[in-house]
């Protein structure tokens, strides 16, 4: 094992410039973001946007892979479900994107919309 | 103890004595009207953790709150495939989200700390997603009173399921790819490849998510899932793909020299235009990519071995695979793309008035910028431990030697093999107020987990330990 130490036995001080490199090469500020790419930013923020709301707004408002209610537990709520036991266990018609179907989703529910 | 062989004088390369001052040396004067180091907007590690667990446990008692509402008694396999599903589905927009390069948690959190996170959280993906497919089948396969394979049958059969699956295939190759045993096997170019089928998996399990039963007839939580995914992907396609370009165009970065360090080690200068815009500072890192018709498709990650001017750059590779292999021979007037900058280790990490660096074989790259860089007063000590295997093995040697002297720094060599200089008691002879110090640590995986046990147990707070593994 062999250890090198090497110290100065009066520390210099160090050279006022040199407080970081940012400092040292004259950062840019922030303000200087050219004016294209910041076109480019919000062009791109608002095709984000754009996109997000065409995908929320056009996704099914039925779930096509809904689990389907299970027979036992569809018969027990069968006054409220208004359908056979074998409709409470189909699994839901697809909904295409935009389905027409609007009245709020329950959780295991959604197999029985029509 | 060895005689300092360099004369007083540091700076990149260290001038030889009685030299006009270059361009390059000018760049040290005072400049009018200095922008702050590093400005720019930081999350912290603290604030980024939070909010992914904020959104888990929203996403996560969703479901739950769902199943207590509805008519039917709660069953477990329903539950448990709905609750996965929906933080599978958020777990992949969190993990692309730390992989978008957003300055504000590279800087912030620091690359080798997003690396990790997105490594646990993509195990836990994973995991999630298998919990979930396979809960859905069993829920459907209670519900329908039928066997296994004829409830798989029917939920592949599902509108949306066929691209779904794929989808989730391509994420158990990609995940495959990256368990450690099948990692140690692969390149890091085919690793990368292979991670970029990512991409296509996420978009093809995407309309699978908003038509999931937890989100459909709610039309609010559709759209703002959606927000959410098409925002990181702005965030990923600004930062990773419109940066990169832009960056390419405005400064014109080319090879303008190769220098052999020894051992298989080269450093590369490479020379462009308004690096001043960059804000780069010492201990950062690029990702390269070299564009010649070998190295053009993989960009490699590498810190920056000398404080970064307004035209220069300077980056130090090790042949440790393909791809850097392939560097050492690179041609002066090669066009670069530079990725960056990244990295959290830098003087702005700081917060005490000693600070001590530790580095070990090419980890000493962004070390010995710092070495130049890091502000030191009067009355402030900065100390540099570098381990290597032996004299010869010491890269920068000169400009150490050089940097040390003008700046009245301390500078270690642990060479050899002795198992005792980086425990507590060793550091602890060397740096006696170690434990009111700054600590920066850069070095290979064994030797980077030795120091950093041994300088907590030598009473070190965690928060004052400034680390960036590279490990792919």
């Amino acid at each position: 094992m062999t250890t090198m130490h090497q110290q100065l036995s009066e520390p210099r001080p160090r050279r006022d410039a040199c407080v970081s490199v940012a400092e040292a090469v004259g950062a840019a500020p922030r303000c200087a973001v050219r004016p294209r790419n910041r076109r480019q930013d919000v062009v791109l923020a608002l095709t984000a946007t754009a996109l997000g709301l065409w995908f929320g707004f056009g996704a099914p408002s039925v779930s096509p892979v809904a689990p389907p209610v299970p027979v036992a537990s569809s018969t027990s709520v069968g006054s409220e479900a208004a359908g056979s036991p074998d409709s409470a266990a189909a699994p839901a018609a697809p909904a295409g994107r935009g389905g027409t179907s609007r009245g709020p989703a329950r959780f295991g529910q959604q197999g029985r919309r029509r | 103890m060895t005689t300092p062989t360099a004369g007083p004088d540091f700076g990149w390369p260290p001038p030889s004595p009685g030299a006009p001052a270059g361009p390059e040396t000018s760049l040290l004067a005072p400049l009018p009207e200095p922008a702050p180091p590093g400005s720019g907007p930081r999350l912290r590690p603290r604030q980024v953790l939070l909010a992914i667990r904020l959104g888990a446990a929203a996403v996560g008692l969703w479901p739950l709150v769902l199943a207590l509402e509805g008519p039917q008694p709660l069953q477990l396999a329903p539950v448990v495939a709905h609750v996965a599903g929906m933080l599978a589905g958020f777990g992949v927009v969190v993990l692309l989200a730390l992989m978008s390069r957003a300055p504000a948690l590279e800087r912030g959190v620091g690359a080798d700390a997003l690396t990790r996170w997105h490594a646990v959280g993509g195990r836990l993906v994973v995991s999630l997603v298998l919990v979930h497919a396979g809960a859905a089948v069993l829920a459907w396969e209670d519900s329908r009173q039928e066997n296994a394979l004829v409830a798989l049958r029917e939920v592949l059969g599902l509108p949306l399921l066929a691209a779904t699956t794929l989808g989730t295939l391509l994420l158990l190759v990609v995940a495959a790819g990256s368990i450690r045993a099948a990692r140690r096997r692969l390149s890091y170019e085919s690793w990368h490849t292979l991670h970029l089928l990512t991409y296509l998996a996420v978009a093809l399990t995407f309309l699978h998510q908003l038509a999931g039963p937890d989100l459909t007839g709610h039309r609010v939580l559709q759209v703002g899932w959606a927000l959410l995914y098409t925002c990181v992907f702005a965030l990923l396609l600004r930062h990773r793909v419109l940066a990169p370009l832009r960056q390419a165009a405005r400064h014109r970065l080319r090879v303008a020299s190769v220098v052999a360090e020894g051992h298989g080690v080269v450093s590369i200068e490479v020379e462009g235009e308004h690096l001043d815009e960059l804000r780069a500072e010492a201990g950062q890192f690029f990702r390269w990519r070299f564009l010649t018709p070998d190295t053009w498709l993989t960009a490699h990650p590498f810190s920056l071995s000398a404080p970064p001017t307004a035209h220069r750059l300077r980056l130090t590779v090790k042949a440790l695979g393909a791809g850097s292999s392939q560097l050492q021979s690179v041609a002066v007037g090669t066009w670069v793309l530079a990725e960056g900058p990244y990295g959290a280790m830098t003087a702005a990490r700081r917060t005490r008035r000693h600070v001590l660096l530790v580095a070990g074989g090419v980890g000493i790259t962004p070390m010995r910028a710092l070495f130049e860089t890091l502000p030191l007063a009067p009355g402030q000590d900065l100390t540099l431990l570098y381990r290597a295997r032996s004299l010869d093995q010491v890269l920068f040697r000169d400009e150490l030697e050089a940097i040390a002297r003008s700046r009245g720094a301390r500078l270690h060599y642990l060479l050899g093999a002795d198992p005792n200089c980086l425990t507590p008691s060793g550091l602890l002879t060397r740096v006696p107020d170690l434990p009111d110090c700054d600590v920066y640590l850069c070095g290979p995986p064994r030797m980077a987990d030795a120091v950093r046990g041994a300088v907590l147990e030598a009473g070190l707070p965690p928060e004052r330990l400034h680390e960036e593994r590279f490990a792919f």
